[in-house]
């Protein structure tokens, strides 16, 4: 194991970096998830991490934040040595983060300018009377780092009513609003849209010019590429090597020539993606490459669904063979589709037909009968029992194959379980540990996998890679493809990149219509981009502070040049179309 | 192609389970045995067939009581109605056989009816109207309560009482079939203790190994999940207040079968007993979750504890204080000992605070 290979440059002389960790290493029970992790970081750079399924990624950030204690090795801000006990004392010593599930960051049932000024109503300084227009002001300012323009009404909402996206702009904004030394990203775009993601972008770019330091995690290779001058990747727990923007990083396992390294028709080198990737997953980009699928039967029929009151209806129809994906933003009403497909909200009308034959489920459990299945948005809220084994998370939905008469039978359920384990790729030691032992990309195959317990006919999966690292999304995008043999699939996500990497066939939607339906290979990023996006997120209504340019960096992706995907002209990004103040408010009836 | 199964584990974890991970688990279950070494050292004749019979007698009416908010804490909250039904019950029975001469069978049934007739209430108002369980479950403990002194004007029925208004005094009497329950013996133990017994062996197999149990368990754990994974919430939730009502009138026809009158303060401390043993039953064996095994040690623990100081002439009055010892020492296990955290041995932070900070001083 290469535990640092690159030898960084020193910067001036006699400055510190600004964090630098030696040979951490942590193990949780028999799991050695850490062995000894090394990395500098130094003022004024945005240094990427990158690392697979159960790379450690995770705990490294909980240590760095003070959440864990690792077993071994040594932190060190600005050249001091220091350990975090807690993460308040990570705090600090200016070490912020924001961690990748926004709703630990935030008080849902307090209102947006509450949790924006949480961090004043804390201080011993203010006022002991809860004042609501001080509050507001507050609210404002730090609103205000991240170029939020809040309307009253906005301010007054409760969290709770608010998306996951613009949840993790209020977390955003209040750890940038402290003014950390260096602050941790754990996948902060993994719930935001290409706009609001480019507007992010800007904004960490801003900060950096300021002098800030950033630590940015991430498992998409096009927002490294954006951002970071310096990415190092992480695997097995130990730091595989770290690379250069335009340079041909140390390369501890490529045998030569498997690459050749092309010149990208951009201005700004990029980093050598083929290395990257090799030290990341062992495995060539050329490896990764995948042809096509044409689907054949239809299964799953909808006509004249509306997904929001008043909306367009729509009609869909799936087919077994291909992975169809559903690409839309926040709001655009992927969640309320595939949960009224599933039986889980009532739909506001329209009728759908399985395999022939009228498919109108009253309650969940009906679409399970039915071999209709839904892998919900939201793994920890939706998805997991907490503390449950394993074994138990995935043989919840069908206890009663499980059992004989009423009584579970565990040995059919262990064998059972150990058998998903084993073809899903679950890093765990044992199937009777309890689920949050394990990554969130190791909780998600598992929730994935729970589903192929049963005979799945329609598997819907609503953002299942979301906060899910590149190699368990590989592991999951396979699982799903076999699928295909004998199931509709479809993937809702508002992840371009990720539409592409596993769909057939993508259907965009807006505002509750479908506005695209092409195949893979008739797929244009600029075209679907355009599609996808009239508007972002509330919160970010104000014209002037979206970064176009920034969305334009994004839309292309690394993995294109080296994927042999879909030729998208990535030369021109589509302008976003503006939206005029009084036009349509579907996030807030979400 | 999956590069994340060579991650197998590399290292043993240097430190086998602590001492600490020993006493969340057992702590209640080692607690509990030195208590009976204690007392049968201590007391003349306390490892005996009478104790055996005093401590599940005493436990009986709470214990059956506590099963059933077992269940209702699991799905959600404790029932805070079982002491409301279990005196309502009481009352019921008194009723059924004092003031209108009915059989015993006829009070059982009825008894049983008016149990689940308030847990379905119950469950109507947490599940359909969505009250939070704690307060619905509040609403019914008041209501049970008041019901029960209002149907007998706040009198304790008695056979030979004159209801005032009336002319001629009650007739009717306990049945000695009715009686029975709490009265006769099988092998040296009262026919209740068996129906105590018989229903804790049903509720901790019900939870423990058959289907609905694990699903009960999930819907408490996350019933959104529960939902999305086709588990029909509602009727769980339903079920088990349903069956927490249920199971409080049994544990009322037990105390009426022992009181055999209608006293109106009858079950008045079956529900603070009863949330106590459930809550001591978190503690055991690291459950940290409701369970009948747990509840049932939890009630055997109390009345060992109790039986034993009042034979060391420790006067009734304690008893609560007792209690509450035993409850607080059990929530302290299962809630405030963890393992403490691994701190990183090599560093410590030489000054507290920021450089800036020290430098300035």
């Amino acid at each position: 194991m290469i535990s640092s290979a690159t030898e960084v440059a020193p910067t001036a002389a006699g400055d510190p970096p600004v964090l630098q960790v030696d040979g951490i290493s942590k193990s949780f029970g028999d799991n050695l998830v850490l062995r000894g992790v090394g990395l500098q970081i130094r003022r004024g750079e945005i240094y990427g991490l990158m690392g697979a399924n159960g790379a450690g990624k995770s705990t490294l950030i909980k240590i760095l934040c003070g959440a864990e204690q690792p077993d071994g090795g040594t932190i060190a801000v600005n050249g001091s040595p220091t350990t975090f006990t807690d993460p308040l004392a990570a705090v600090r010593r200016g070490v912020g983060t924001v961690h990748q599930n926004p709703n630990d960051g935030v008080i849902l049932d307090m209102t947006v300018a509450e949790n924006l000024a949480l961090d004043r109503l804390n201080s011993g300084s203010s006022s002991p009377w809860f004042s609501r227009r001080r509050t507001e002001r507050d609210a404002r300012e730090v609103a205000a780092t991240l170029g939020l323009q809040l309307s009253r009404s906005a301010m007054r909402a409760p969290v709770r009513e608010l998306g996951v996206s613009e949840r993790q702009l209020l977390v955003l904004a209040r750890a940038l609003s402290r003014e950390p030394e260096i602050l941790i990203l754990d996948e902060p775009t993994s719930a935001l849209s290409t706009e609001e993601t480019g507007r992010l972008f800007e904004l960490l770019r801003h900060l950096v010019t300021g002098g800030a330091t950033l630590l940015y995690v991430s498992h998409k290779l096009s927002e490294f590429d954006a951002l970071c001058d310096r990415v190092g990747v992480l695997r097995d727990g130990a730091m595989q090597g770290e690379f250069l923007r335009g340079q041909s990083g140390p390369a501890p396992a490529v045998d030569g020539g498997l690459l050749t390294k092309r010149p990208t028709a951009r201005t700004r080198e990029g980093f050598d993606w083929g290395q990257v990737l090799q030290a990341l997953f062992d495995r060539t980009p050329a490896e990764m490459a995948r042809t096509e699928n044409v689907g054949s039967e239809s299964v799953l029929r909808l006509d004249n669904m509306q997904v929001f009151p008043g909306s367009p209806l729509l009609d869909l129809e799936l087919n077994s063979g291909e992975v169809t994906v559903l690409l839309g933003l926040l709001g655009s009403g992927k969640s309320e589709l595939l949960e009224a497909v599933f039986g889980a909200r009532p739909s506001h009308g329209g009728s759908a037909t399985l395999d022939g034959a009228p498919f109108a489920p009253r309650h969940p459990a009906d679409a399970v009968d039915a071999g209709v299945y839904l892998v919900p948005e939201s793994r920890h809220e939706q998805a997991i029992i907490p503390g449950w084994s394993i074994e138990r998370q995935l043989s919840l939905p069908f206890t009663r194959t499980f059992s004989r008469g009423t009584v579970m039978n565990t040995r059919a359920e262990r064998t059972a379980a150990r058998r998903s384990i084993s073809t899903l790729g679950v890093v765990t030691t044992s199937g009777s540990a309890p689920i949050e032992t394990l990554s969130g990309g190791n909780q998600q195959k598992v929730v994935v996998g729970r589903w192929l317990l049963g005979t799945p006919r329609v598997l819907l999966l609503d953002e299942p890679f979301r906060g899910v690292d590149i190699n368990a999304r590989h592991d999951i995008g396979a699982t799903i493809t076999d699928l295909t043999e004998t199931a509709a699939v479809l993937v809702a996500t508002s992840d371009l990149d990720e539409a592409l990497e596993v769909a057939d066939r993508i259907v965009v939607l807006r505002q509750g219509t479908i506005v695209a339906d092409v195949r893979l290979s008739a797929a244009h990023r600029s075209e679907l981009i355009a599609a996808m996006s009239p508007v972002s997120s509330t919160l970010l209504a104000d014209d002037e502070h979206v970064g176009v340019e920034a969305v334009g960096a994004l839309t292309h992706d690394p993995l294109d040049d080296l994927l042999e995907h879909p030729d998208a002209p990535h030369t021109s990004p589509a302008p976003i179309p503006r939206r005029s103040t009084t036009e349509h408010s579907n996030e807030e009836s979400s | 192609m999956t590069t994340g199964a060579s991650l197998t584990p590399v290292g043993r974890a240097r430190s086998g389970p602590s001492l600490l991970d020993f006493f969340v688990r057992y702590g209640v279950l080692v607690i509990f045995l030195l208590v009976l070494i204690v007392f049968s050292l201590t007391i003349d004749n306390f490892v005996s067939m009478n104790t055996l019979t005093s401590v599940l007698q005493a436990q009986t009416v709470a214990g059956i009581a506590a099963l059933g908010m077992t269940l209702t804490a699991i799905v959600g909250d404790l029932d805070l109605s079982v002491g409301g039904i279990v005196g309502l019950s009481v009352t019921v029975a008194a009723l059924v056989m004092i003031k209108y001469a009915l059989t015993g069978g006829t009070a059982i049934i009825v008894c049983l009816l008016t149990g689940l007739i308030a847990g379905s209430i119950n469950a109507v108002l947490i599940v359909f109207l969505n009250i939070p369980p704690l307060l619905a479950t509040l609403g019914m403990m008041f209501t049970a309560q008041g019901l029960k002194r209002w149907l007998v004007d706040g009198q304790t029925l008695v056979s030979g009482l004159t209801l005032p208004g009336q002319d001629e005094p009650l007739k009717g009497k306990f049945t000695s079939g009715f009686a029975a329950i709490d009265g006769n013996r099988l092998w040296g133990l009262p026919y209740s203790v068996y129906v105590f017994i018989a229903l804790a062996v049903i509720m901790w197999i019900f939870l423990e190994a058959t289907r609905f149990g694990r699903l009960f368990y999930a819907v408490g754990g996350n019933p959104e999940a529960a939902r999305l994974a086709g588990t029909r919430i509602n009727r769980y939730r339903f079920a088990a207040y349903a069956i927490s009502g249920l199971l409080a009138a049994v544990a009322g026809i037990i105390l009426a079968s022992r009181l055999r009158q209608g006293d109106v303060t009858a079950g008045d401390s079956t529900l603070l007993d009863a949330v106590a043993m459930t809550l001591v039953g978190y503690a055991v064996l690291g459950a940290k979750k409701p369970n009948a095994f747990g509840t049932v040690i939890g009630a055997l623990f109390i009345g060992v504890v109790l039986y034993g100081l009042t034979r060391l002439q420790m006067s009734y009055y304690t008893q609560d204080l007792i209690k509450g010892l035993v409850l607080i020492f059990a929530l302290l296990i299962s809630f405030s000992l963890r393992r403490r955290r691994r701190r990183a041995p090599a560093v410590v932070a030489p000054l507290a605070d920021t450089p800036e900070m020290g430098s300035r001083g």
